[in-house]
Protein backbone atom coordinates (compact mmCIF):
# COMPACT_ATOMS: atom_id res chain seq x y z
CA UNK A 1 0.00 0.00 0.00
CA UNK A 2 1.03 3.36 -0.68
CA UNK A 3 2.00 5.84 2.21
CA UNK A 4 -0.71 8.26 2.71
CA UNK A 5 -0.19 11.54 4.25
CA UNK A 6 -3.46 12.94 5.88
CA UNK A 7 -3.69 16.20 8.30
CA UNK A 8 -5.51 16.12 11.34
CA UNK A 9 -7.07 19.21 13.05
CA UNK A 10 -8.83 18.84 16.32
CA UNK A 11 -8.35 21.49 19.29
CA UNK A 12 -8.36 18.20 22.09
CA UNK A 13 -4.38 17.61 21.97
CA UNK A 14 -4.99 14.18 23.77
CA UNK A 15 -7.57 13.43 20.78
CA UNK A 16 -4.91 14.71 18.00
CA UNK A 17 -2.38 12.07 19.73
CA UNK A 18 -3.97 8.78 19.95
CA UNK A 19 -5.32 8.99 16.69
CA UNK A 20 -2.31 10.03 15.21
CA UNK A 21 -0.54 6.92 17.05
CA UNK A 22 -3.07 4.77 15.61
CA UNK A 23 -3.12 5.84 12.52
CA UNK A 24 0.69 5.71 11.74
CA UNK A 25 0.20 2.00 13.16
CA UNK A 26 -1.63 1.80 10.12
CA UNK A 27 0.53 3.48 7.62
CA UNK A 28 -0.72 6.19 7.68
CA UNK A 29 1.48 9.70 8.31
CA UNK A 30 -0.58 12.17 10.09
CA UNK A 31 0.67 15.67 10.65
CA UNK A 32 -1.42 17.51 13.06
CA UNK A 33 -2.60 20.72 13.92
CA UNK A 34 -4.72 22.04 17.11
CA UNK A 35 -6.70 24.77 15.20
CA UNK A 36 -8.20 25.75 12.08
CA UNK A 37 -5.03 28.64 11.24
CA UNK A 38 -3.13 25.95 11.71
CA UNK A 39 -4.24 23.42 9.91
CA UNK A 40 -4.31 26.49 6.81
CA UNK A 41 -0.89 26.98 7.30
CA UNK A 42 0.38 23.70 7.60
CA UNK A 43 -1.75 22.70 4.25
CA UNK A 44 0.09 25.48 2.42
CA UNK A 45 4.03 24.56 3.27
CA UNK A 46 2.89 20.67 3.09
CA UNK A 47 -0.04 19.62 1.24
CA UNK A 48 -1.78 16.50 1.77
CA UNK A 49 -4.68 14.49 -0.06
CA UNK A 50 -6.97 14.13 2.91
CA UNK A 51 -7.96 16.63 6.09
CA UNK A 52 -9.98 14.74 8.80
CA UNK A 53 -11.05 18.41 10.66
CA UNK A 54 -13.56 18.85 13.71
CA UNK A 55 -16.33 20.95 13.13
CA UNK A 56 -16.29 22.07 16.57
CA UNK A 57 -12.95 24.86 17.82
CA UNK A 58 -12.57 27.92 18.99
CA UNK A 59 -10.99 30.45 16.73
CA UNK A 60 -12.49 29.93 13.20
CA UNK A 61 -14.64 26.70 13.51
CA UNK A 62 -14.67 23.84 11.40
CA UNK A 63 -16.86 24.70 8.04
CA UNK A 64 -15.14 28.19 7.72
CA UNK A 65 -11.50 25.99 7.75
CA UNK A 66 -13.51 23.79 5.46
CA UNK A 67 -15.17 27.06 3.18
CA UNK A 68 -11.17 27.95 2.83
CA UNK A 69 -9.46 24.43 2.10
CA UNK A 70 -11.67 24.36 -0.42
CA UNK A 71 -11.00 27.84 -1.59
CA UNK A 72 -7.57 27.18 -1.67
CA UNK A 73 -7.02 23.57 -2.76
CA UNK A 74 -9.90 22.91 -4.20
CA UNK A 75 -8.58 19.02 -4.70
CA UNK A 76 -8.16 18.12 -0.88
CA UNK A 77 -10.64 15.74 0.17
CA UNK A 78 -12.20 16.80 3.62
CA UNK A 79 -13.30 14.33 6.36
CA UNK A 80 -15.28 16.30 8.79
CA UNK A 81 -15.35 14.72 12.67
CA UNK A 82 -18.78 15.90 14.64
CA UNK A 83 -20.10 15.27 17.50
CA UNK A 84 -23.79 14.73 17.20
CA UNK A 85 -25.38 17.70 18.13
CA UNK A 86 -23.84 19.44 14.92
CA UNK A 87 -24.50 16.85 12.63
CA UNK A 88 -26.42 19.96 10.84
CA UNK A 89 -23.67 21.47 10.64
CA UNK A 90 -21.64 18.58 9.45
CA UNK A 91 -24.26 18.32 6.83
CA UNK A 92 -24.06 21.86 5.68
CA UNK A 93 -20.14 20.91 5.17
CA UNK A 94 -21.38 18.50 3.18
CA UNK A 95 -22.93 21.19 0.91
CA UNK A 96 -20.12 23.01 0.79
CA UNK A 97 -17.82 20.13 -1.03
CA UNK A 98 -16.58 17.86 2.48
CA UNK A 99 -16.19 14.38 1.29
CA UNK A 100 -17.98 12.94 4.58
CA UNK A 101 -18.44 13.34 7.77
CA UNK A 102 -18.27 11.00 11.20
CA UNK A 103 -19.87 10.83 14.30
CA UNK A 104 -17.69 11.33 17.36
CA UNK A 105 -16.59 8.74 19.15
CA UNK A 106 -15.34 7.44 15.57
CA UNK A 107 -14.37 3.98 15.22
CA UNK A 108 -11.03 3.85 13.87
CA UNK A 109 -11.38 1.37 11.53
CA UNK A 110 -14.24 3.37 10.10
CA UNK A 111 -11.89 6.39 9.78
CA UNK A 112 -9.24 4.47 8.20
CA UNK A 113 -11.79 2.95 5.93
CA UNK A 114 -13.45 6.24 5.15
CA UNK A 115 -9.81 8.13 4.56
CA UNK A 116 -9.04 5.42 1.94
CA UNK A 117 -11.83 6.14 0.12
CA UNK A 118 -11.10 9.82 0.34
CA UNK A 119 -7.54 8.89 -1.10
CA UNK A 120 -8.73 6.80 -3.91
CA UNK A 121 -11.12 9.67 -5.11
CA UNK A 122 -8.11 12.47 -4.85
CA UNK A 123 -5.74 10.23 -6.49
CA UNK A 124 -8.75 9.86 -9.71
CA UNK A 125 -9.15 13.81 -9.56
CA UNK A 126 -5.60 13.97 -10.05
CA UNK A 127 -5.09 11.53 -12.65
CA UNK B 1 -60.43 36.33 36.40
CA UNK B 2 -59.26 36.42 39.81
CA UNK B 3 -60.87 36.22 43.29
CA UNK B 4 -59.58 38.80 45.70
CA UNK B 5 -60.64 39.19 49.29
CA UNK B 6 -62.87 41.97 48.31
CA UNK B 7 -64.79 39.91 45.42
CA UNK B 8 -65.64 37.85 48.52
CA UNK B 9 -68.79 35.87 47.79
CA UNK B 10 -71.05 37.60 49.84
CA UNK B 11 -69.82 40.95 48.14
CA UNK B 12 -70.80 38.96 44.78
CA UNK B 13 -74.26 37.79 46.52
CA UNK B 14 -74.53 41.55 47.35
CA UNK B 15 -74.03 43.18 44.14
CA UNK B 16 -76.17 40.61 42.05
CA UNK B 17 -78.98 41.20 44.36
CA UNK B 18 -78.60 44.94 44.24
CA UNK B 19 -77.84 45.14 40.26
CA UNK B 20 -80.78 42.65 39.65
CA UNK B 21 -83.01 42.85 41.88
CA UNK B 22 -82.76 46.50 43.54
CA UNK B 23 -84.59 48.72 40.77
CA UNK B 24 -87.64 46.20 40.05
CA UNK B 25 -88.07 46.54 44.14
CA UNK B 26 -88.05 50.51 43.94
CA UNK B 27 -90.31 50.60 41.18
CA UNK B 28 -92.82 48.17 42.90
CA UNK B 29 -92.57 50.33 45.88
CA UNK B 30 -93.21 53.38 43.69
CA UNK B 31 -96.08 52.25 41.84
CA UNK B 32 -98.11 51.01 44.72
CA UNK B 33 -97.50 54.37 46.86
CA UNK B 34 -99.15 56.25 43.52
CA UNK B 35 -101.83 53.61 43.28
CA UNK B 36 -103.15 53.99 46.78
CA UNK B 37 -102.71 57.52 46.40
CA UNK B 38 -105.43 57.77 43.69
CA UNK B 39 -107.86 55.02 45.28
CA UNK B 40 -107.40 57.23 48.81
CA UNK B 41 -108.06 60.47 47.10
CA UNK B 42 -111.27 58.61 45.16
CA UNK B 43 -112.21 57.78 48.24
CA UNK B 44 -112.36 61.05 50.16
CA UNK B 45 -113.77 62.94 46.94
CA UNK B 46 -117.45 62.56 48.15
CA UNK B 47 -117.08 63.88 51.36
CA UNK B 48 -115.39 67.14 49.90
CA UNK B 49 -117.97 67.15 47.43
CA UNK B 50 -120.60 66.93 49.88
CA UNK B 51 -119.54 69.31 52.27
CA UNK B 52 -119.16 71.66 49.19
CA UNK B 53 -122.19 71.75 48.00
CA UNK B 54 -123.21 72.10 51.64
CA UNK B 55 -121.42 75.61 51.73
CA UNK B 56 -122.52 76.19 48.47
CA UNK B 57 -126.31 76.13 49.07
CA UNK B 58 -125.53 78.37 52.52
CA UNK B 59 -126.55 75.10 54.53
CA UNK B 60 -123.67 75.66 56.51
CA UNK B 61 -122.58 79.12 57.69
CA UNK B 62 -119.98 78.36 59.74
CA UNK B 63 -116.46 76.18 59.87
CA UNK B 64 -118.23 74.90 63.10
CA UNK B 65 -121.11 73.60 61.30
CA UNK B 66 -119.05 72.01 58.46
CA UNK B 67 -116.60 69.97 60.59
CA UNK B 68 -119.92 68.91 62.60
CA UNK B 69 -121.21 67.58 59.15
CA UNK B 70 -117.89 65.86 58.41
CA UNK B 71 -117.66 64.50 61.47
CA UNK B 72 -121.32 62.89 61.43
CA UNK B 73 -119.98 61.35 57.72
CA UNK B 74 -116.64 59.89 59.06
CA UNK B 75 -116.50 59.78 62.39
CA UNK B 76 -113.60 60.01 64.52
CA UNK B 77 -111.26 62.38 62.33
CA UNK B 78 -109.17 65.21 64.07
CA UNK B 79 -109.91 68.63 63.00
CA UNK B 80 -108.66 71.90 62.70
CA UNK B 81 -110.81 75.39 62.49
CA UNK B 82 -109.03 78.48 60.64
CA UNK B 83 -110.72 81.82 60.54
CA UNK B 84 -110.86 83.92 57.56
CA UNK B 85 -107.45 85.36 58.15
CA UNK B 86 -105.77 82.06 58.65
CA UNK B 87 -105.80 82.04 62.83
CA UNK B 88 -106.06 78.75 64.27
CA UNK B 89 -109.53 79.27 66.44
CA UNK B 90 -109.89 75.41 67.66
CA UNK B 91 -108.98 71.71 67.65
CA UNK B 92 -109.45 68.27 68.87
CA UNK B 93 -105.39 68.11 68.13
CA UNK B 94 -103.66 69.02 71.60
CA UNK B 95 -100.41 70.37 70.59
CA UNK B 96 -99.72 73.53 68.33
CA UNK B 97 -97.03 73.21 66.34
CA UNK B 98 -98.46 69.89 65.03
CA UNK B 99 -102.13 71.82 63.98
CA UNK B 100 -99.62 74.31 62.42
CA UNK B 101 -97.28 71.63 60.72
CA UNK B 102 -100.75 69.49 59.29
CA UNK B 103 -101.53 72.71 58.11
CA UNK B 104 -98.78 73.82 56.56
CA UNK B 105 -98.60 70.05 55.01
CA UNK B 106 -101.82 70.70 53.25
CA UNK B 107 -101.06 73.80 52.02
CA UNK B 108 -97.53 73.19 50.36
CA UNK B 109 -99.68 70.53 48.51
CA UNK B 110 -102.88 71.90 47.31
CA UNK B 111 -102.37 76.54 47.98
CA UNK B 112 -103.97 78.39 50.89
CA UNK B 113 -107.43 79.22 49.40
CA UNK B 114 -109.07 75.98 47.79
CA UNK B 115 -110.81 73.02 48.89
CA UNK B 116 -108.92 70.07 48.35
CA UNK B 117 -107.96 66.50 49.51
CA UNK B 118 -104.59 66.16 50.95
CA UNK B 119 -102.83 62.10 50.43
CA UNK B 120 -99.33 61.96 51.76
CA UNK B 121 -97.07 60.63 49.91
CA UNK B 122 -96.27 57.31 51.51
CA UNK B 123 -100.06 56.20 52.42
CA UNK B 124 -99.04 53.88 55.14
CA UNK B 125 -101.96 52.49 56.80
CA UNK B 126 -101.34 52.87 60.40
CA UNK B 127 -100.57 56.78 61.65
CA UNK B 128 -101.14 58.52 58.35
CA UNK B 129 -104.87 60.05 57.36
CA UNK B 130 -105.98 61.73 54.55
CA UNK B 131 -107.09 65.61 55.06
CA UNK B 132 -109.84 67.34 53.49
CA UNK B 133 -109.74 71.10 53.29
CA UNK B 134 -112.84 72.62 53.02
CA UNK B 135 -112.75 76.62 52.45
CA UNK B 136 -116.02 78.36 53.95
CA UNK B 137 -116.00 82.03 52.53
CA UNK B 138 -116.32 84.57 55.30
CA UNK B 139 -116.17 82.09 57.75
CA UNK B 140 -112.35 80.14 57.17
CA UNK B 141 -110.78 77.09 56.77
CA UNK B 142 -112.05 73.50 58.20
CA UNK B 143 -109.15 70.77 58.03
CA UNK B 144 -110.45 67.67 58.73
CA UNK B 145 -108.32 64.70 59.00
CA UNK B 146 -109.33 60.83 58.62
CA UNK B 147 -107.24 57.86 58.92
CA UNK B 148 -106.78 55.69 56.50
CA UNK B 149 -108.54 52.75 58.05
CA UNK B 150 -111.68 54.55 58.31
CA UNK B 151 -111.77 55.76 54.57
CA UNK B 152 -110.64 52.57 53.37
CA UNK B 153 -111.48 49.65 55.84
CA UNK B 154 -109.60 46.73 54.12
CA UNK B 155 -106.38 48.62 53.84
CA UNK B 156 -104.66 47.28 56.74
CA UNK B 157 -105.42 43.85 55.29
CA UNK B 158 -104.53 44.72 52.12
CA UNK B 159 -101.29 46.74 53.12
CA UNK B 160 -100.40 43.38 55.12
CA UNK B 161 -101.22 40.85 52.27
CA UNK B 162 -98.14 43.57 50.71
CA UNK B 163 -95.67 43.16 53.28
CA UNK B 164 -96.32 39.58 53.56
CA UNK B 165 -95.55 39.13 49.38
CA UNK B 166 -93.00 41.96 49.73
CA UNK B 167 -91.12 40.16 52.17
CA UNK B 168 -91.40 36.82 50.59
CA UNK B 169 -90.40 38.06 47.52
CA UNK B 170 -87.35 40.07 49.01
CA UNK B 171 -86.15 36.60 51.26
CA UNK B 172 -86.68 34.63 47.67
CA UNK B 173 -84.72 37.02 46.02
CA UNK B 174 -82.08 37.57 48.10
CA UNK B 175 -81.74 33.40 48.79
CA UNK B 176 -81.46 33.59 44.54
CA UNK B 177 -78.99 35.55 44.35
CA UNK B 178 -76.91 33.56 47.06
CA UNK B 179 -77.48 30.19 45.52
CA UNK B 180 -77.14 32.05 41.93
CA UNK B 181 -73.22 33.66 43.41
CA UNK B 182 -72.71 30.49 44.90
CA UNK B 183 -72.75 29.24 41.48
CA UNK B 184 -70.87 31.86 40.00
CA UNK B 185 -68.03 31.40 42.48
CA UNK B 186 -68.23 27.72 42.00
CA UNK B 187 -67.48 28.07 38.32
CA UNK B 188 -65.06 30.95 38.80
CA UNK B 189 -62.65 28.70 41.49
CA UNK B 190 -63.29 25.87 38.83
CA UNK B 191 -61.67 28.23 36.20
CA UNK B 192 -59.07 28.74 38.21
CA UNK B 193 -58.12 25.13 39.10
CA UNK B 194 -58.06 24.75 35.68
CA UNK B 195 -55.92 27.62 34.70
CA UNK B 196 -53.58 26.06 37.49
CA UNK B 197 -53.45 23.47 36.00
CA UNK B 198 -52.80 24.70 33.31
CA UNK B 199 -49.77 26.66 34.64
CA UNK B 200 -48.35 24.00 36.98
CA UNK B 201 -48.38 21.29 33.01
CA UNK B 202 -46.46 24.56 31.42
CA UNK B 203 -44.19 24.91 34.50
CA UNK B 204 -43.33 21.04 33.96
CA UNK B 205 -42.45 21.34 30.49
CA UNK B 206 -40.23 24.30 31.08
CA UNK B 207 -38.54 22.20 33.81
CA UNK B 208 -37.99 19.49 31.85
CA UNK B 209 -36.47 21.63 28.75
CA UNK B 210 -34.65 23.00 31.20
CA UNK B 211 -33.14 20.24 32.01
CA UNK B 212 -33.30 18.64 28.57
CA UNK B 213 -31.00 21.21 27.91
CA UNK B 214 -28.21 20.89 31.01
CA UNK B 215 -28.25 17.09 30.38
CA UNK B 216 -27.24 17.81 26.63
CA UNK B 217 -24.46 19.99 27.57
CA UNK B 218 -22.70 17.63 29.83
CA UNK B 219 -23.87 14.75 27.11
CA UNK B 220 -21.38 17.15 24.93
CA UNK B 221 -18.54 17.76 27.02
CA UNK B 222 -18.25 13.87 28.05
CA UNK B 223 -18.27 13.27 24.54
CA UNK B 224 -14.54 13.82 23.58
CA UNK B 225 -12.98 12.51 26.68
CA UNK B 226 -14.77 9.34 25.65
CA UNK B 227 -13.56 9.43 22.06
CA UNK B 228 -10.03 9.87 24.05
CA UNK B 229 -10.76 6.89 26.21
CA UNK B 230 -12.09 4.70 23.57
CA UNK B 231 -8.90 5.30 21.04
CA UNK B 232 -6.53 4.76 23.90
CA UNK B 233 -7.94 1.79 25.05
CA UNK B 234 -7.92 0.59 21.45
CA UNK B 235 -4.08 1.81 21.06
CA UNK B 236 -3.62 -0.59 24.23
CA UNK B 237 -4.79 -3.44 22.09
CA UNK B 238 -2.79 -2.81 19.28
CA UNK B 239 0.53 -2.60 21.52
CA UNK B 240 -1.21 -5.74 23.13
CA UNK B 241 -0.69 -7.40 19.65
CA UNK B 242 2.79 -5.96 18.66
CA UNK B 243 3.84 -7.96 21.90
CA UNK B 244 1.91 -10.66 21.18
CA UNK B 245 4.00 -11.40 18.18
CA UNK B 246 7.54 -10.65 19.95
CA UNK B 247 6.14 -13.76 22.95
CA UNK B 248 5.33 -15.65 19.79
CA UNK B 249 9.79 -15.62 19.39
CA UNK B 250 10.11 -16.81 23.10
CA UNK B 251 10.49 -20.20 24.81
CA UNK B 252 7.31 -21.92 25.21
CA UNK B 253 7.18 -22.00 29.30
CA UNK B 254 7.26 -17.86 29.00
CA UNK B 255 4.74 -17.77 26.29
CA UNK B 256 2.44 -20.11 28.26
CA UNK B 257 2.54 -17.36 31.36
CA UNK B 258 2.56 -14.28 29.27
CA UNK B 259 -0.36 -15.95 26.86
CA UNK B 260 -2.14 -16.31 30.22
CA UNK B 261 -1.91 -12.39 30.93
CA UNK B 262 -2.01 -11.32 27.05
CA UNK B 263 -5.72 -13.00 27.24
CA UNK B 264 -6.82 -11.24 30.18
CA UNK B 265 -5.65 -7.98 29.30
CA UNK B 266 -6.95 -8.59 25.99
CA UNK B 267 -10.68 -9.29 27.41
CA UNK B 268 -10.42 -6.51 29.89
CA UNK B 269 -9.57 -3.91 26.94
CA UNK B 270 -12.41 -5.41 25.46
CA UNK B 271 -14.80 -4.81 28.26
CA UNK B 272 -13.39 -1.06 28.55
CA UNK B 273 -14.40 -0.47 24.78
CA UNK B 274 -17.61 -1.97 24.84
CA UNK B 275 -18.22 0.18 27.69
CA UNK B 276 -16.67 3.42 26.58
CA UNK B 277 -19.43 2.77 23.82
CA UNK B 278 -22.50 2.17 25.33
CA UNK B 279 -21.44 5.60 27.35
CA UNK B 280 -21.50 6.58 23.27
CA UNK B 281 -24.77 5.19 22.95
CA UNK B 282 -25.90 7.39 26.20
CA UNK B 283 -24.24 10.91 24.99
CA UNK B 284 -26.09 10.20 21.94
CA UNK B 285 -29.33 9.15 23.02
CA UNK B 286 -28.98 12.46 24.92
CA UNK B 287 -28.00 14.57 21.92
CA UNK B 288 -30.83 13.85 19.77
CA UNK B 289 -32.96 14.40 22.41
CA UNK B 290 -31.82 18.20 22.44
CA UNK B 291 -30.87 18.03 18.88
CA UNK B 292 -33.50 20.62 16.80
CA UNK B 293 -34.52 20.44 13.55
CA UNK B 294 -33.19 18.08 10.77
CA UNK B 295 -36.14 15.54 10.39
CA UNK B 296 -38.18 15.88 7.76
CA UNK B 297 -41.96 15.32 9.01
CA UNK B 298 -44.71 13.73 7.00
CA UNK B 299 -47.38 12.06 6.51
CA UNK B 300 -47.65 9.27 9.16
CA UNK B 301 -50.14 6.20 9.14
CA UNK B 302 -50.18 6.00 13.06
CA UNK B 303 -51.46 2.66 12.09
CA UNK B 304 -49.29 1.14 10.43
CA UNK B 305 -46.45 2.34 12.66
CA UNK B 306 -48.16 0.49 15.76
CA UNK B 307 -48.19 -2.60 13.85
CA UNK B 308 -44.90 -2.37 12.87
CA UNK B 309 -43.92 -2.06 16.27
CA UNK B 310 -45.99 -4.77 17.20
CA UNK B 311 -44.23 -7.07 15.16
CA UNK B 312 -41.29 -5.92 16.27
CA UNK B 313 -41.77 -6.91 20.25
CA UNK B 314 -44.03 -9.69 19.86
CA UNK B 315 -41.61 -12.04 20.48
CA UNK B 316 -39.85 -10.34 23.37
CA UNK B 317 -43.95 -9.92 24.77
CA UNK B 318 -44.37 -13.94 23.99
CA UNK B 319 -41.33 -14.61 25.80
CA UNK B 320 -42.67 -13.09 29.00
CA UNK B 321 -46.03 -14.16 28.78
CA UNK B 322 -47.86 -11.30 27.82
CA UNK B 323 -50.78 -10.65 25.65
CA UNK B 324 -50.81 -7.91 22.55
CA UNK B 325 -53.78 -6.44 21.67
CA UNK B 326 -54.42 -3.94 19.51
CA UNK B 327 -57.46 -1.38 18.40
CA UNK B 328 -56.36 0.70 14.94
CA UNK B 329 -59.08 3.24 14.88
CA UNK B 330 -57.30 6.75 13.29
CA UNK B 331 -59.34 7.18 10.23
CA UNK B 332 -56.72 10.33 8.93
CA UNK B 333 -52.49 10.49 9.14
CA UNK B 334 -50.57 12.11 11.83
CA UNK B 335 -48.11 14.78 10.65
CA UNK B 336 -44.81 14.00 12.53
CA UNK B 337 -41.34 12.08 11.86
CA UNK B 338 -42.00 8.57 11.16
CA UNK B 339 -38.55 7.81 12.59
CA UNK B 340 -39.42 9.72 15.80
CA UNK B 341 -43.19 8.36 16.10
CA UNK B 342 -41.73 4.91 15.36
CA UNK B 343 -38.68 5.61 18.39
CA UNK B 344 -41.34 6.58 20.51
CA UNK B 345 -43.81 3.74 20.58
CA UNK B 346 -40.62 1.14 20.94
CA UNK B 347 -39.80 3.37 24.82
CA UNK B 348 -43.12 3.49 25.25
CA UNK B 349 -44.35 0.14 24.35
CA UNK B 350 -41.01 -2.08 26.24
CA UNK B 351 -41.65 -0.03 28.67
CA UNK B 352 -44.91 -1.31 29.28
CA UNK B 353 -43.80 -5.15 28.91
CA UNK B 354 -40.71 -4.24 31.35
CA UNK B 355 -43.67 -3.02 33.59
CA UNK B 356 -45.98 -5.90 33.06
CA UNK B 357 -43.59 -8.75 33.35
CA UNK B 358 -42.82 -6.81 37.15
CA UNK B 359 -46.42 -6.82 37.87
CA UNK B 360 -48.05 -10.46 39.81
CA UNK B 361 -51.17 -9.81 38.63
CA UNK B 362 -53.23 -12.08 36.99
CA UNK B 363 -53.90 -10.25 34.01
CA UNK B 364 -50.75 -9.14 31.22
CA UNK B 365 -51.95 -7.89 28.62
CA UNK B 366 -50.57 -4.80 27.08
CA UNK B 367 -52.72 -3.24 25.10
CA UNK B 368 -52.57 -0.08 21.95
CA UNK B 369 -55.02 1.78 20.69
CA UNK B 370 -55.49 4.74 18.17
CA UNK B 371 -58.09 7.10 17.19
CA UNK B 372 -58.27 10.34 15.67
CA UNK B 373 -60.11 13.74 16.70
CA UNK B 374 -60.71 16.88 14.70
CA UNK B 375 -57.02 18.26 15.65
CA UNK B 376 -55.38 15.42 16.86
CA UNK B 377 -54.47 11.68 16.41
CA UNK B 378 -53.94 9.62 19.53
CA UNK B 379 -51.53 6.29 20.23
CA UNK B 380 -52.76 4.86 23.55
CA UNK B 381 -50.67 2.27 25.16
CA UNK B 382 -52.17 0.73 28.33
CA UNK B 383 -50.77 -2.11 30.58
CA UNK B 384 -51.80 -3.52 33.35
CA UNK B 385 -48.14 -3.63 34.90
CA UNK B 386 -47.03 -2.26 37.98
CA UNK B 387 -48.15 1.55 38.03
CA UNK B 388 -46.88 4.35 39.14
CA UNK B 389 -47.02 6.12 42.91
CA UNK B 390 -47.82 10.32 42.08
CA UNK B 391 -44.37 10.40 42.61
CA UNK B 392 -43.52 8.62 40.07
CA UNK B 393 -45.73 10.05 38.14
CA UNK B 394 -43.81 13.18 38.62
CA UNK B 395 -40.58 12.46 37.62
CA UNK B 396 -40.93 9.56 35.04
CA UNK B 397 -39.86 12.10 32.43
CA UNK B 398 -37.17 13.07 33.65
CA UNK B 399 -33.80 12.25 32.19
CA UNK B 400 -31.98 9.48 33.70
CA UNK B 401 -35.24 9.11 35.72
CA UNK B 402 -35.59 4.74 36.08
CA UNK B 403 -37.10 2.28 38.49
CA UNK B 404 -35.15 -0.88 36.56
CA UNK B 405 -31.94 -2.68 38.29
CA UNK B 406 -28.91 -0.32 37.43
CA UNK B 407 -27.87 -1.44 34.03
CA UNK B 408 -30.86 -2.78 33.08
CA UNK B 409 -31.71 0.57 32.10
CA UNK B 410 -30.69 4.26 31.37
CA UNK B 411 -33.60 5.68 32.18
CA UNK B 412 -33.64 8.23 28.93
CA UNK B 413 -36.13 6.23 27.07
CA UNK B 414 -39.37 8.05 28.50
CA UNK B 415 -37.45 11.47 28.28
CA UNK B 416 -36.33 11.16 25.43
CA UNK B 417 -39.56 9.75 23.96
CA UNK B 418 -41.08 12.91 25.58
CA UNK B 419 -39.05 15.60 23.84
CA UNK B 420 -39.98 14.07 20.47
CA UNK B 421 -43.30 14.32 20.91
CA UNK B 422 -42.85 17.91 21.86
CA UNK B 423 -40.54 18.41 18.73
CA UNK B 424 -43.33 17.05 16.82
CA UNK B 425 -45.86 19.63 18.24
CA UNK B 426 -47.58 17.01 20.06
CA UNK B 427 -47.45 15.47 23.77
CA UNK B 428 -46.74 12.39 25.64
CA UNK B 429 -48.86 11.95 28.49
CA UNK B 430 -49.53 9.47 31.13
CA UNK B 431 -52.39 7.93 33.49
CA UNK B 432 -51.65 5.88 36.46
CA UNK B 433 -53.11 4.12 39.57
CA UNK B 434 -50.68 2.09 41.37
CA UNK B 435 -51.12 -1.48 41.35
CA UNK B 436 -53.38 -1.54 38.18
CA UNK B 437 -51.67 -0.13 35.37
CA UNK B 438 -50.53 2.88 33.47
CA UNK B 439 -51.37 4.30 30.38
CA UNK B 440 -49.06 6.61 28.19
CA UNK B 441 -50.94 9.00 25.72
CA UNK B 442 -48.87 10.17 22.93
CA UNK B 443 -50.76 12.91 21.18
CA UNK B 444 -49.84 14.24 17.45
CA UNK B 445 -51.22 17.13 15.06
CA UNK B 446 -53.28 15.55 11.99
CA UNK B 447 -51.57 16.32 8.77
CA UNK B 448 -53.60 19.28 6.86
CA UNK B 449 -54.90 17.52 4.22
CA UNK B 450 -56.03 20.07 1.94
CA UNK B 451 -54.92 18.59 -0.79
CA UNK B 452 -55.91 14.90 -2.47
CA UNK B 453 -52.60 12.77 -3.27
CA UNK B 454 -52.70 11.86 -7.30
CA UNK B 455 -54.55 8.65 -7.66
Amino acid sequence: MEDLKILLVDDEPDFLSVIARRLARRNVAVSVASSGMEALEKLKADPVKVVVLDVKMPGIDGIETLRRIKEMMPDVEVIMLTGHADLDVAISGMALGAYDYLLKPADIDELMFKVHDAASVHNSHSS
Amino acid sequence: MYISSHNSFRWLATRIFLIGIGPLFILFAVLCSRVMHNFLDDAATPALRYALALVEKKEVRTTQEVKEQLSMLLPEGRWILQDDSQHITSSNIDDVQEQQRLIDTVHKQNGDHASSIYVPMWPLPPNSSVWLHVYVPGAGSVFYGVSIESLLPGATFSFGLCLTLFFSLLFTSIFNSIIFSSFVHEKLAQERGLREKLEQKLIESNRLSAQTRVVAGIAHEINTPLAIMIQEAGWVKELLEDLQEQADLLDKDSRKSLGATFTEMNTSLNMMQKQGKRCADITHGLLRMSRKGAENKTEVDVNVMVQDVVHLLQPKALDLGIEFKWQLNAFVPAYASSGHVQQILMNVVNNAIDAVAAAEGEEHKVIISTFSTKHSVLIRITDTGVGLSLELKNRIFEPFFTTKAAGKGTGLGLSISHSLARRNNGSLSVESSPGKGSSFTLTLPVAEVDYLPAL
